[in-house]
């Protein structure tokens, strides 16, 4: 819908460097990973997005997927990220939320490892032949 | 999936955590924002419950995209409390029900419309069906390889009871010109950005004015909950939810094809890959098609709540559902596809609807593994065995397989 003005935008955009940067523990929004890159990465992303969005493609997050997400979140929707800062958050997402930190992160949980998915059915299932 | 409960921990989570800050500024329902929430993690697993809802598991906060859980899939009709929720943008204004307007208008419409709920109610006869609503990407998650997007497992989906006004008749009041060749739909919610583009689609008019095509303002005779689209929301019974926009309220008959992003680039597939029967000419290149109806599919729901199929311990039943030719029968191979039994259909709530299937654990001879299943419509259409890969992970309908636990 045609919104009433750009105020929330500037709000919301405000609200999130204000809070996402120092978020209370009982927010539900996950954090992002700590490192260099991280407060861009806040600033530019968290605007939109939760982070789950990202964690979510960490089990094949390879620079190819990263490099194609900041594309089509710049070229589709309109994110304002420069050249150089979409190399940095690209950056920031192989280092962080690659598969080799998923799978540190599946060895480490009580998930099966025969997961396909995470669902409600993943474990219970065999991967397609 | 292998839960192990002692990893299980319940958090309660503070409000403003729904749609987060983006929606907070833009004045999300203050009930919502004030609403405790409850999760459940495991592992990655998180089920949180939205306000209104039972814990579902979430995708994404913000938007928010939740999943329904496996055992609300046992019943025919789908709770509302658990029916899924998906949202493509985080600012989700508060509706006053009575302050409301749903405008219908467009260069190819008579005349423009601004109806109250009370006007939709009084002015229009009700009409109810009973239909599937699934996401387009349901499934997705599945794919092997992995592809991008929200990785849903089985639940973004739901049945319900919908009741509301035949768009055609909204239409009709409007008068459509013989220019008419799309109606479009747009809905309250926004992106936060302003350059992004908002969530509109739109329909081809003979699907549009198809008597089964409503606009909805209840679904299994209670209003709709505020997360699927209250206080009105597009009803398209057989064809993908991308195009049941919620909290719709603009209507537009359109004189030429509608070319915004999320009809031109978003919700498209290799045009010969889907055995599509309704299709949307007007929208295709010749390489790619909108993704329209539902591909035929079922869904074995007798796991237990941590996901494992223990033989003989319960019935072994599920659903099976389509894009409306209805569901002609569904089958269970216990040898990995080397032979079929046929299962007993339950109680048929009209073409759109998920059906109830049920069938007896076999004796058989040798270790059982895994039960297959697999539906087949009146059309001949039936599921795949293998997944059909496409680029955004659409109309995942291959046999629903599940591993067989030991008895215990």
């Amino acid at each position: 819908m045609r919104r009433p003005t750009a105020t929330i935008s500037l709000l919301s955009f405000l609200m999130v460097l204000a809070l996402g940067v120092a978020a209370p523990r009982v927010v539900a929004e996950p954090e992002a990973a700590a490192g260099e890159g991280r407060e861009l990465f806040v600033a530019r992303c968290s605007v939109c997005h939760s982070i789950d969005y990202i964690e979510m493609h960490a089990r094949f997050g390879t620079r190819t997927l990263w490099e194609a997400s900041v594309t089509k979140m710049r070229n589709a929707f309109k994110a304002p990220i420069t050249d150089d800062e979409a190399r940095q958050l690209v950056d920031y997402l192989q280092r962080n939320y690659g598969p080799t930190r998923a799978q540190r992160t599946t060895a480490s949980s009580s998930m099966s490892n025969t997961s396909v998915a995470p669902g409600l059915t993943a474990g219970g299932e065999p991967r397609s032949p | 999936m292998t839960l192990n409960r002692r990893d299980v921990t319940t958090r309660l989570l503070a409000g403003m955590a729904w749609t987060g800050f983006a929606g907070a500024a833009a004045g999300l329902p203050r009930k919502l924002l004030a609403a405790t929430q409850q999760g459940l993690a495991a592992g990655r697993e998180v089920l949180v419950a939205l306000p209104g809802k039972v814990a579902l598991r979430r995708l994404t906060e913000r938007p928010p995209n939740f999943e329904t859980p496996l055992e609300y899939f046992r019943s025919v009709l789908t709770p509302n409390e658990a029916f899924f929720v998906r949202y493509h943008h985080a600012v989700i204004p508060e509706i006053a029900a009575e302050d409301f307007r749903l405008e219908i208008g467009g260069p190819a419409a008579e005349r423009s419309l601004s109806l109250s709920l009370a006007d939709l109610r009084r002015d229009f006869p009700a009409t109810e069906i009973v239909a599937v609503c699934q996401c387009s990407g349901n499934r997705r998650g599945l794919f092997e390889p992995p592809v991008a997007g929200l990785q849903w497992g089985h639940g973004a989906m739901g049945n319900a009871r919908w009741r509301g006004v035949r768009l055609a008749d909204l239409l009709k009041r409007a008068g459509l010109k013989s220019s008419a060749v799309e109606i479009s739909f747009d809905a309250a919610d926004a992106p936060p950005l302003e350059g992004t583009p908002d969530f509109i689609k739109s329909l081809p008019l003979v699907k549009a004015l198809h008597p089964d095509t409503l606009i909805a303002y209840e679904m299994n005779g209670a209003p709709l909950p505020v997360p699927n689209g209250f206080p009105l929301r597009v009803v398209v019974p057989g064809w993908t939810a991308t195009y049941w926009l919620k909290h719709v309220n603009r209507i537009s008959a359109l004189d030429a094809s509608e070319k915004n992003f999320w009809m031109t680039s978003a919700y498209r597939m290799p045009r010969q890959l889907f055995p599509l029967v309704e299709r949307f000419p007007g929208q295709e290149t010749a390489e790619r098609a909108p993704v329209t109806e539902i591909a035929v599919n079922s869904l074995i729901t007798s796991m237990e709540r941590d996901g494992t199929l223990r033989a003989g311990r319960s019935a072994l039943s599920g659903i099976a559902w389509d894009a409306g030719r209805g569901i002609d029968r569904v089958e269970l191979s216990f040898d990995r596809g080397a032979s079929w039994r046929r299962c007993e259909l339950g109680e048929d709530l009209g073409p759109y609807s998920f059906r109830i299937w049920r069938s007896n654990w076999p004796t058989l001879a040798g270790d059982l593994h895994e039960v297959w299943a697999r539906a087949a419509n009146k059309a001949g259409q039936s599921q795949v065995e293998t997944p059909i890969a496409n680029p955004s992970g659409y109309q995942h309908n291959a046999y629903h397989r599940v591993r067989v636990e030991a008895q215990s």
